[in-house]
């Protein structure tokens, strides 16, 4: 195809463009519309947060009850486990708040590139997260959980079923997780620095 | 925190570009009921961004930002979600018979082969060729991508050549 070609036929394009009627979206009155970016803006006020909100949650509840097992059981291995566990619990929340909000979401209508750049940094994030989540989550919980079961005065065959459920966990929760990484997370970062980087 | 919107300035901006933000919900998303979250996702965008919208004379390339942006999150997102991030056949096909529904012609016909081969484009890419499609100037395109308007128009020299080949391909098909 040679210059005069390639220009015809994208002036070609050009006019089937702009001569499209799309049709679709939601066809809502003026007040219906209002009402709905209304009802959307109260949601999101509401929705602020949340997921920091689960996890402190989910933390403050582990860490109160194996607070409560450290200051009631005598056996000092079993309260190195709950200690283990409270610093693991810890670690953890401040580790995923932390990254949440490390990387500012820039506002909507930055231009596409810093957009971009923010969707990479969140990406290589979570690719961090997930292949180091051995350090930060798992192995706090899995030595202080076994810590606790076997510091406890009861006979083996009781001990041995706990450890071998939190090892289960560990590795199903660990297996799932890198997959995750190696399947989403880290062709998607890929495709996102190829598209940043583009010279 | 912000003040809220002017209604009256939001039903203006959104009636008066409902054709260029669903293009640009077609560009982005495959099927009907996407394309119709992605529309009230931008809608949304817009109304939270307004107050923020210093001059009207800037409302075009703000627009489309705010369209180009928060497609690509919904992409992403869907993505995330287990949604697929590129066009699948079946979607291909749907997208097709809807087309072929809408108007049953030889324009829509290449109008759904265009879309086709854009989807198949990077995000930037898909961008790039839409605001040129939309005829907006490579100063504008550079406001709207954050780059300068000489590496838009190197870029879009290899989105078009890349969009020719895909097309070229799916005739072949």
């Amino acid at each position: 195809m040679n210059d005069q070609e390639e220009k015809n036929l994208w002036q070609g394009l050009n006019c089937l463009w702009q001569g499209q009627k799309p049709s679709g979206g939601p066809t809502l009155t003026a007040d219906e519309q209002i009402a709905a970016m209304r009802k959307k803006m109260a949601k999101l006020h509401r929705g602020l947060n949340k997921n920091d909100f689960w996890w402190l949650a989910t933390e403050a509840v582990i860490i109160v009850v194996f607070t409560i097992y450290f200051f009631t059981t005598p056996h000092f291995v079993t309260r190195i486990g709950d200690l283990t566990i409270i610093g693991g619990g810890l670690l953890a929340s401040w580790k995923i708040i932390q990254s949440r909000r490390s990387t500012p979401q820039p506002i909507a209508d930055a231009p596409v590139m810093e957009w971009l750049k923010y969707d990479l940094a969140r990406v290589r994030q979570q690719a961090e997260l997930r292949g180091t989540l051995m350090w930060w989550f798992l192995l706090p919980f899995l030595i202080g959980t076994n810590l606790f079961f076997w510091g406890m005065p009861v006979s083996l065959s009781i001990k041995i079923g706990p450890s071998v459920l939190t090892v289960l966990i560990t590795a199903v929760t660990y297996w799932l997780n890198q997959r995750v990484r190696r399947k989403q997370w880290l062709p998607l970062q890929q495709e996102l620095e190829a598209i940043l980087n583009f010279d | 925190m912000n003040p809220p919107p002017d209604e009256q300035q939001f039903l203006d901006l959104i009636n008066g570009n409902r054709p260029r933000i669903l293009k640009v919900c077609r560009v982005y998303a495959w099927n009907a009921a996407d394309r119709d979250d992605l529309y009230q996702e931008i809608l949304f965008q817009i109304w939270r961004g307004l107050p923020g919208l210093k001059q009207d004379a800037y409302a075009n390339t703000w627009l489309y930002r705010i369209a180009i942006n928060t497609s690509i999150s919904f992409v992403r997102r869907r993505a995330a979600h287990g949604g697929p991030a590129v066009l699948l056949d079946h979607e291909r096909l749907t997208h097709h018979i809807e087309s072929r529904q809408t108007r049953d012609d030889g324009a829509e016909e290449h109008l759904a082969r265009l879309y086709d081969a854009i989807a198949h484009l990077n995000e930037v890419e898909k961008a790039l060729v839409t605001l040129f499609l939309e005829d907006l100037s490579y100063e504008e395109m550079a406001q709207v991508l954050g780059l300068s308007a000489s590496n838009v128009g190197v870029m879009l020299h290899r989105a078009k050549k890349r969009l020719l080949t895909l097309m070229q391909e799916t005739s072949h098909e």
